[in-house]
């Protein structure tokens, strides 16, 4: 049996790379050996495993992948001329290490062409560590994507990027140390570089199934699979080497209909259905699918036979959630129903690594049906700490809780402990037995937990009950990424800051005119709201600017001062300055370090 | 404007750096279990996937460490 580490020390090492501050670093799972030790689900360990193995591979002719680097995959086509670079990771620094072996290991080629698969930033964010900015400049490499991804590149992550930014730190156990104890991976990938995220537009947008291109030589057929796993991504096929790209849409495990650090709830129904199109229009004539995350899979039979497991996983949950919905089950009763049939609990790339069947099956209930199951008794509940604490108080004090919380905990009875004790913390997030209690049982929750977000999530409130907050750097992102706001996108952001305790009954209104990109925008508060209008023109604005878009982000993101501005000639205004440092005192400021397992003071 | 202090929004996933902490809790009985009962549930002995995860190897970094320099 060879294991990931030691086929690690098996293989030819064929490079080192400069010291510097590490923002990947595989190594650090080497501990993924062998037999599973008693704090890991076998099934988990099994996935990291698999998920540390790293390198560069070839997946059939002029089809290379390099693998382990990221979060992510990054795939390499030779084409006439260059390279076509298939999703760059999520930073800079992994990609451009990924480009380096690739050249090194199969000859030097220049990079003509990119190819992001869809608008999460683990598949684009390494782009200018690949690009050579003379060459784009120069208008020789071709840069395509699905329609809707610049909007969604940038949209999806903006207005809730904040508690997401929160989440996704637990998601991803970025606080945890490494080991059998701690973080063991994120059933996806391991996890994620610690890089520059960078994003250039697409020059190329694909927007119709059954779109052919020949990319420097190398013709491709593209389908459509906007709103799958991301609500704007492709899927698409190489007929020369009958190699299939399946993006995020088929991967090796059960993916998230729903994703734990916080996303709009996806529709398992279409997903399901674009995969069963991806059967039919590429089942027949396949040799290998490849996809960007997780290892290839050859032979047709094989194949299909993973797009089958796929597409149902989907339909599955998607069809028993609402079965059990319209016999007037409630999501919570629904994820403790439903069971995966055999064959589909017996293939590997169905079981829950990423996604898992319980989660999934509430965000199918909420996708349809929302929030509220319908029971009057939930429609208007007092706020947790509240209620925490009258439970506390019927259950005859903290002190009787513990002990009974302690002998649930002595059964091994974990989910019950979390949940009652939850109100006792909510109550009163100073009782440090109670944090203690909870910490242990969420830690033997995750221990548990087969799924690499699950026992994320687990172990870092339990290190969160011990430690408090512990704030993790957060990452690079570039100012390709902020650049690509729309104006309207950062009004929308900034009104999403506004304070009614601040702003009270106060009234202002504002023109800003954007000369690089020939915009105009009234923004106007009124009832504690901020409004943007495109294209118009407010009459006696209490302010009146003519700038640029970088020149406005240099002010949003306190870059610039107003006077500097004007100085340098990208700004001009005219009317009352005062009243825009009126409007900015009147907005709250988001901190992501927030406690998770108490309530926010 | 702290407000807009964007660097802040993750893409998809952001925030980095590993932690501190090391748990001590060892795997209950009843963990230690369920996790064993595991290991009966799937057919561990196939191996297909770590053939095709290793298939096609050219070469890696030694380390497998990535730096910014």
């Amino acid at each position: 049996m060879r294991h990931a580490a030691s086929l690690l020390r098996s293989i030819p090492r064929s490079l080192r790379i400069p010291d510097g501050a590490p923002v990947w670093n595989q190594d650090q799972y080497g501990f993924l050996e062998g037999k599973a030790p008693a704090t890991v689900n076998p099934s988990l360990w099994r996935q990291g495993q698999l998920n540390a193995i790293n390198g560069l591979f070839e997946v059939t002719d002029g089809i290379y992948q390099i693998r382990g680097f990221d979060l992510s995959n990054m795939t390499l086509v030779r084409g006439d001329t260059g390279w076509i670079v298939i999703d760059p990771l999520v930073s800079e620094e992994t990609a451009r290490a990924g480009l380096e072996l690739a050249n090194r290991e199969l000859g030097a080629l220049p990079v003509v062409a990119v190819i992001y698969s869809h608008s999460h930033a683990d598949h684009f964010g390494g782009v200018r560590g690949i690009v050579d900015p003379d060459r784009f400049a120069a208008g020789q490499v071709e840069i395509i994507a699905p329609s809707g991804f610049m909007e969604y590149a940038v949209a999806e992550n903006v207005m809730a990027g904040n508690v997401m930014t929160r989440r996704a730190a637990y998601q991803f156990g970025n606080v945890l140390e490494k080991g059998p104890k701690g973080q063991v991976g994120s059933g996806l990938g391991q996890t994620t570089s610690t890089g520059t995220v960078t994003l250039i537009p697409p020059t190329d947008i694909v927007s119709e199934t059954g779109t052919e291109m020949v990319v420097d030589g190398v013709p491709i057929i593209f389908q459509m699979a906007n709103g799958s796993e991301a609500p704007s991504e492709f899927i698409f096929y190489f007929p020369e080497q009958k190699a299939l790209c399946l993006s995020e849409v088929a991967t090796h495990v059960m993916h998230n209909v729903y994703t734990l650090r916080g996303a709009k709830m996806r529709d398992a129904l279409g997903w399901s259905k674009y995969i069963n199109e991806t059967i039919q229009l590429f089942g027949d004539d396949v040799k290998v699918a490849f996809a960007g995350h997780h290892w290839p899979t050859w032979g047709q039979e094989r194949v299909v036979d993973l797009l089958d497991g796929q597409r149902d996983i989907y339909r599955f949950i998607h069809d028993q959630t609402l079965r059990l919905a319209n016999q007037g089950y409630g999501p919570r009763d629904i994820a403790n129903m439903i069971e995966l049939p055999e064959a589909l609990a017996q293939n590997f790339a169905t079981r829950g690594y990423y996604g898992s069947l319980k989660h999934n099956a509430e965000a199918v209930y909420n996708y349809y049906l929302g929030w509220f199951d319908g029971n009057p008794a939930n429609l208007d509940r007092l706020p947790p700490a509240e209620s925490g604490a009258r439970y506390v108080e019927f259950i005859g004090g903290p002190d009787v809780l513990l002990a009974k919380a302690q002998a649930s905990f002595d059964k091994g009875d974990y989910r019950w402990v979390a949940e009652v004790v939850n109100h006792l913390l909510l109550a009163d997030p100073e009782n440090e037995a109670a944090r203690e209690l909870q910490a242990k049982a969420l830690t033997q929750l995750g221990y548990q937990a087969e799924s690499g977000p699950w026992r994320n999530f687990y172990l870092s409130g339990a290190q969160e009950l011990r430690d408090g907050v512990m704030p993790t750097p957060a990452p690079r992102i570039g100012a390709d990424v902020m650049t690509a706001m729309t104006p309207e996108m950062i009004f929308d952001f900034l009104a999403l800051h506004l304070n009614p305790a601040k702003a009270g009954d106060q009234t202002l209104t504002f023109n800003f005119e954007f000369t690089d990109v020939d915009e105009q925008y009234a923004v106007s508060l009124e009832n504690d709201v901020l409004n943007n209008t495109e294209g118009l023109v407010a009459e006696d604005a209490d302010a009146s600017f003519q700038l640029t878009l970088p020149a406005f982000g240099a002010l949003l993101l306190q870059r610039a001062t107003v006077p500097q501005l004007v100085k340098n000639g990208t700004l001009t205004f005219d009317g009352n300055l005062q009243a825009l440092g009126q409007l900015m005192s009147m907005m709250d400021t988001f901190d992501p370090w927030f406690p998770i397992t108490t309530q926010v003071k | 404007m702290r407000c807009l202090n964007m660097a802040r929004i993750i893409l998809l996933s952001g925030v980095c750096l590993s932690g501190t902490a090391t748990f001590a809790d060892t795997a209950s009985p009843k963990t230690a279990a369920a996790n064993a009962l595991m290991l009966q549930q799937l057919d561990f002995s196939d191996r297909r996937d770590f053939e095709d995860a290793t298939r096609g190897f050219i070469a890696t970094f030694d380390p497998a460490i990535i730096t910014d320099s």
